[in-house]
């Protein structure tokens, strides 16, 4: 699995034998320096024996951040970056604050790297209800953190791409795409284009107009901006496929900016994983706010 | 014959001289080179955001493009110069013409590389490319100096043969 080598060669020896040990089950490593590196499953972690010395972390993160931390302030500052491959790595530490601004990250405390995966026909149902009828509809995915929602995103933009749609991602975080130099290294379709370490609303106002995409997707969309910038992408004839975190419907139905857009009819059908890693339980038509 | 033997040792001696005058003023070129690659390294670090390794890749200075491919084999910017340093500074390599306190300064430069914030990597280049630019007037006009000398010592060497054959 290219994702776990990749965080497998950024770890000392023995955490990475170990990693690699429970492959198949490994959701997230979690490492602070000085503690006892923590590999998490869906059903729940293991701590390992030895701790990880504080130079042994520096160089974790050092070489995670291919020894060029300056090129990843931008992503230190929101807490987060993507290593090739797509998995998130979250960042904890001491930042400078100055005028509610946060500024440079003095020291890091901790990572949570959340191990990529990419599964073929993870949005095979997704992908089919937009596709139905001949045109594409579009569609808001619903989870809780952790559930799934990107890989089963990145599936099915693949599977609507490669179905003969023209698709644009907006691939804010770099998770769905996971580009290097602009190259995707996670399949996301023949017919897609990303834009990727951009932010979203930036991104999906300028692909509308630059790329004509019959479908914009994106990943966990949330504030007002984001809810502009898809109700416009609408307006402008092109489908959009985004997810949120949400722990039901109703709960998304309460917050103003996802509120915002299922009022204005930004999207036509509504998913919701539930009862297991990337499991559809809801999939249906929209009808409106209650 | 004798005349003709004169003139080429004089020629030749003169020649020996201004060779060995050269190696000064190579130094000064060598340093000139760094300074320039050190300008591109901070644009295509600190303002394309490229990833070091690949921002020394892609240097004409073959010191920092030998770093950066070393590099991308996953060590970091310190390990892989102090890996590379005894080839770059032997004789024949590189930066054979470039002295101790030279290398102190592109030694210093590669400690830091990369490990730093924006603010921190910009102190960094500039201060080395302020180091380089003092070594680099001090090696010019050292240069200029040796090359005058040698070359008319090799001139007067070669006369004296010269008279000598005559």
């Amino acid at each position: 699995m290219e994702a776990l080598e990749t965080i497998c060669a950024c770890l000392p020896e023995e955490i990475a034998r170990q990693a690699r040990d429970c492959a198949g089950k490994l959701t997230e490593v979690r490492l602070r320096p000085g503690g006892r590196p923590q590999l998490c499953f869906a059903d729940g972690d293991e701590l390992l024996r030895e701790p990880l010395a504080p130079a042994a972390f520096a160089k974790v993160a050092a070489r995670m951040m291919d020894y060029s931390l300056y090129a990843w302030e931008d992503e230190l500052r929101r807490g987060f970056f993507t290593l090739p491959g797509g998995s998130r790595v979250g960042v904890c530490g001491r930042y400078a604050v100055e005028n509610g601004r946060v500024g440079a990250l003095s020291y890091i405390s901790g990572l949570c790297v959340r191990v990529a995966r990419e599964v073929r026909g993870a949005g095979a149902a997704l992908a089919g209800a937009m596709l139905e009828g001949g045109g594409v509809k579009s569609a808001l995915l619903l989870s809780r953190p952790g559930m799934g929602k990107t890989t089963l995103l990145r599936d099915a933009a693949r599977l609507i791409s490669d179905a003969g749609r023209t698709v644009s991602m907006a691939d804010e975080r770099g998770e769905l795409a996971a580009c290097r130099a602009g190259v995707p290294t996670l399949d996301v379709g023949a017919r897609t284009d990303v834009m990727d370490l951009c932010p979203k609303h930036v991104a999906v106002a300028h692909m509308v107009r630059a790329l004509r995409p019959d479908l914009v997707v994106t990943d966990e969309v949330g504030d007002r901006r984001d809810a502009q910038a898809v109700l416009d992408a609408r307006r402008c004839g092109a489908a959009v496929l985004a997810s949120a975190h949400a722990g039901g419907i109703a709960e998304a139905a309460r917050r103003p900016a996802l509120r915002e857009m299922l009022e204005m009819g930004a999207f036509d059908l509504v998913a919701f994983i539930d009862g297991g890693l990337g499991r559809l339980a809801v999939l249906q038509a929209w009808e409106g706010c209650a | 014959m004798r005349t003709a033997l004169a003139v080429l040792a004089a020629a030749l001696a003169a020649l020996i001289g201004r060779s060995l005058g050269a190696v000064p003023a190579r130094r000064a070129r060598v340093l000139r080179e760094a300074m320039d690659a050190l300008q591109i390294l901070r644009v295509r670090m600190l303002e394309r955001l490229l990833p070091l390794h690949a921002a020394l890749a892609q240097s004409r200075f073959e010191a920092f493009r030998r770093t950066g491919e070393r590099m991308a084999a996953g060590e970091d910017a310190n390990g892989a110069w102090r890996a590379l340093l005894p080839a770059l500074a032997r004789r024949g390599g590189p930066l054979d013409c470039l002295s101790r306190e030279d290398l102190a300064a592109l030694t210093a430069l590669f400690d830091g590389l990369g490990m730093g914030a924006r603010a921190e990597q910009e102190g960094l280049l500039s201060g080395t490319a302020r180091e380089l630019g003092r070594l680099e007037a001090e090696a010019a006009k050292y240069g200029a100096e040796k090359a005058r000398l040698y070359a008319t010592l090799g001139l007067l060497f070669g006369l004296m043969l010269a008279v000598a054959f005559i």
